[in-house]
């Protein structure tokens, strides 16, 4: 069994219990639901229940735009259009049962309580209770005939977002989706409650789905239903992952794979803020865009809001200036030094530039820059500044002209000191650089000790001898191996692309199974792109020949390989294809992360071998 | 030892588990008696001679020399040849999968590349005695078949299959493993 075979089943696991988790709730909720039958749909048109009554007032849209938020008018069109159909493939009815479920919640430390209620179909606005608010029961919620979303909030979510609650009138479909004519709960959730429920996409969606003829005929009872909700909460919690790692992974790649010690002061940190915040952005909106698709016009305003929120936060962010701070630092203080009295920028290193020039006597066309500026600009140079200039040609005497930067060179101490901060800051990249080298150094002199060694004797026998003569001539001047691996293809048909080159020349292996190479020359690359014509990928890179020395020692046939003594528990390259020209080897995991490490000279090769 | 580094070998090789990943496990379609059926088969199953494939320069005469071979989990059949055809093809029982199974496993793929595992990759027609093999890595499956039999490494489209086999086609007619999906 592959690893992609536990990984599979633990993800197959994984969305069964899912699965039984939201048939469950959904038993609950249609098990007592009259009013909403789920006829079979034969169409693949996805139909919903009209809101009840309104559309979205002007009132949020004003508060929206004056909190600074972009709300997109298409959205509030397609509320306001009330329903709309949306294409399907081949999934017949979805119907919103529960879209945002906060429950069971429970808190007795919230006070204020946001009132939501279905029977009057509006929010009746925040009451002042003393004593600890009853939650509903789990049956009194389960009888609801329509599709509601609870709107609920605690004192301090209501706080911190006064203006969503003058967005929330009766009007409005966001909150006119309760039971008509039923008494609806009163819900109570606090901020961090609500907070965590958003963001752990508590929010399920509930969907029932109805097989078309011609899927039952062929694939019997698959139930789509099974699939597809939990597809997407898939996809969503994958892109928050990825979004969330971004950074770290940004970092580590930084620091383990190719370094650029050019670009270590704010660009590499810049970068990775930037990506993750774009990372967040697009994942906040992708989110966004599924909830309101599936919502249908419908979606919570509660939830939209927060959507929102958080698009502005990171639009916000990214429309931030880069830091240049350091930079802009060091292009005033070269403009000092080289315009002198003709430049407005004064910094304290730039001064220090300047008098140390003049100690040593280096500043002769500094001073008949100076001496230049004060006679053409006699009104805006002060008349002792004029004078110091004048007499700035006699050495000692020519450093005291620069006082006045030094006055000016105090007030932007801040600005150094901000600098010193962030070298700080960075201090220990530079550290992490530092050992980088160090270990570039060690492993270069380690290559060229075990260059020196003599080669290890290949096992005899008439099948080892092909790659003993091989491998004779397989090191080039460098002491180096190269490997090459065929990925691609045509179409639908090809391989995995496993290795992909970094623009250092390192590689990185993207599979936790094994990993197929050709060795040493051309011939079964050449064989093998020959067999599979098409869009084939050739990647080469080297390794030491230390560790082809490794790799040949350990190597053993893939015939009997389960029963071979030497195969070091599963871990022992194979060699494979053996009656083929040249030669392949197949790493088993732990080899690829030894790959990673030492490859280097990687290159895609465009038109074919030579 | 972490999941990352257990070896593809020293994993359970329960049937039901196996799941094809392009890279040493491949989705095989096999005709007998007029009847297709895919089994998802590890690669040491698609040798159909075996001999052939532990012999590859031809230094033994008989699999009675191979001493230190063990074809235990080829249930113990060397060659695939007339006379050992259904006991083969019933040990591989357990790695049969019907459509819908496999039509479910490509659903819950991920990602298009996880789903192009799920393309068959070789052919066996038992009736026809003919071995189609487009295995993306270095395997050479075709070259390693019983005498009388024809082989091929060609790339097996859509025509190769019955109709009514095309699993990765969904209800309306959308192709799950399509280039573009």
């Amino acid at each position: 069994m592959a690893i992609s075979a536990i990984k599979k089943v633990a993800k197959k696991k994984k969305l069964e219990d899912e699965y039984v988790q939201a048939s469950r709730t959904t038993t609950a909720n249609t098990t007592t639901t009259t009013a909403m039958p789920q006829p079979k749909q034969k169409s693949t048109q996805i139909t919903k229940t009209k809101p009840t009554t309104g559309s979205l007032s002007q009132s949020a849209q004003t508060t929206a735009q004056t909190r600074g938020l972009t709300f997109p008018s298409n959205h509030f069109s397609s509320v306001q259009s009330g329903s709309k159909s949306t294409n399907s493939n081949c999934f017949g009815s979805i119907s919103l049962l529960q879209p945002f479920n906060f429950f069971p919640f429970t808190s007795s430390t919230q006070n204020a309580v946001l009132t939501h209620s279905a029977t009057q179909d509006s929010i009746i606005g925040i009451s002042q209770t003393t004593a600890a608010p009853q939650l509903p029961s789990h049956q009194t919620q389960t009888t609801r005939t329509e599709p509601r979303i609870d709107i609920a909030a605690g004192a301090a979510w209501s706080q911190k977002h006064p203006n969503i609650l003058s967005s929330l009138t009766p009007a409005s479909p966001m909150v006119s989706q309760g039971a008509q004519g039923e008494k609806a709960p009163q819900n109570t959730v606090s901020q961090e409650q609500f907070d965590s429920a958003i963001q752990s996409g508590n929010n399920h969606l509930n969907f029932s789905y109805q097989l078309e003829n011609e899927l039952d005929e062929r694939y019997g009872d698959i139930d789509y239903a099974r699939y597809i909700p939990e597809y997407q909460s898939l996809l969503k919690s994958i892109r928050h992952e990825q979004a969330k790692y971004q950074k770290q992974r940004e970092f580590i790649e930084n620091n383990y794979r190719s370094i650029p010690l050019h670009g270590f002061i704010d660009e590499t940190y810049t970068a990775a803020d930037h990506s993750y915040y774009e990372g967040q952005l697009r994942a906040i909106r992708n989110e966004m865009e599924t909830y309101d698709r599936l919502c249908d016009g419908k979606a919570d305003l509660s939830i939209l809001y927060y959507y929102y929120e958080q698009i502005a936060r990171y639009e916000t962010i990214l429309e931030r200036p880069v830091n240049t701070r350091g930079a802009e630092y060091m292009d005033a203080t070269l403009e000092q030094v080289i315009k002198g009295n003709y430049t407005d920028e004064v910094t304290g290193l730039g001064t220090a530039t300047q008098i140390g020039l003049g100690l040593l006597n280096l500043d002769l066309p500094a001073d008949i820059r100076d001496f230049a500026y004060d006679w053409t600009h006699l009104n805006e140079t002060p008349w002792w500044q004029t004078a110091l200039d004048t007499v700035a040609f006699l050495p000692l005497i020519g450093s005291l002209k620069y006082v006045d930067e030094i006055a000016d060179a105090a007030k932007h101490s801040d600005e150094a000191a901000d600098v010193l901060a962030t070298a700080v800051r960075h201090a220990d990249d530079l550290t992490d650089a530092g050992k980088a080298t160090e270990n570039a150094a060690s492993a270069a002199a380690q290559v060229n000790r075990i260059d020196g060694a003599q080669a290890i004797d290949l096992p005899q026998g008439e099948p080892y001898n092909a790659t003993r003569a091989a491998y004779a001539d397989a090191a080039n001047a460098n002491g180096t191996v190269t490997y090459y691996r065929i990925q691609g293809g045509i179409g639908n048909k090809r391989s995995k692309y496993l290795i992909s080159v970094n623009a250092d020349g390192t590689i990185h292996i993207n599979t936790s199974g094994n990993l197929n190479v050709s060795a040493y020359n051309t011939d079964h690359a050449n064989y093998f792109s020959q067999k599979r014509p098409g869009e084939i990928e050739i990647v080469s890179f080297e390794v030491p020949r230390w560790f082809d020395d490794f790799v040949r020692e350990t190597a053993i046939p893939q015939d009997g390989y389960k029963t071979n003594p030497l195969n070091q528990g599963f871990s022992a390259p194979k060699m494979t294809d053996l009656n083929q020209p040249g030669h392949t080897y197949e790493f088993p995991p732990i080899w690829i992360d030894w790959l990673e490490e030492h490859a280097f000279n990687a290159t895609v090769i465009e038109g074919g071998l030579p | 030892m972490s999941t990352k580094y257990v070896p593809y070998d020293a994993l359970d090789d329960d049937p039901d588990n196996v799941v094809p990943d392009r890279i040493n496990v491949a989705i095989v379609g096999v005709t007998r008696k007029g009847v297709f059926q895919y089994y998802v088969l590890p690669e040491l199953m698609c040798y159909l001679d075996y001999f052939k494939f532990c012999n590859p320069f031809g230094l033994y005469s008989s699999p009675e020399s191979l001493v230190l071979t063990d074809v235990s989990y080829r249930f113990n059949i060397y060659t695939v040849d007339r006379e050992h055809e259904d006991e083969y093809l019933k040990h591989l029982e357990p790695y049969k999968r019907s459509c819908k199974r496999l039509h479910e496993e490509l659903l819950m793929c991920l990602n298009q590349e996880e789903r192009l595992d799920y393309y068959p990759t070789i052919l066996m027609d038992f009736d026809k005695r003919e071995f189609v093999s487009y295995f993306p890595e270095p395997k050479s499956f075709e070259l390693y078949v019983p005498d009388g039999w024809t082989a091929d490494y060609r790339p097996i489209e859509v025509d190769d299959f019955p109709p009514d086999k095309l699993f990765w086609v969904m209800p309306d007619g959308s192709d799950l493993l399509r280039e573009e999906f």
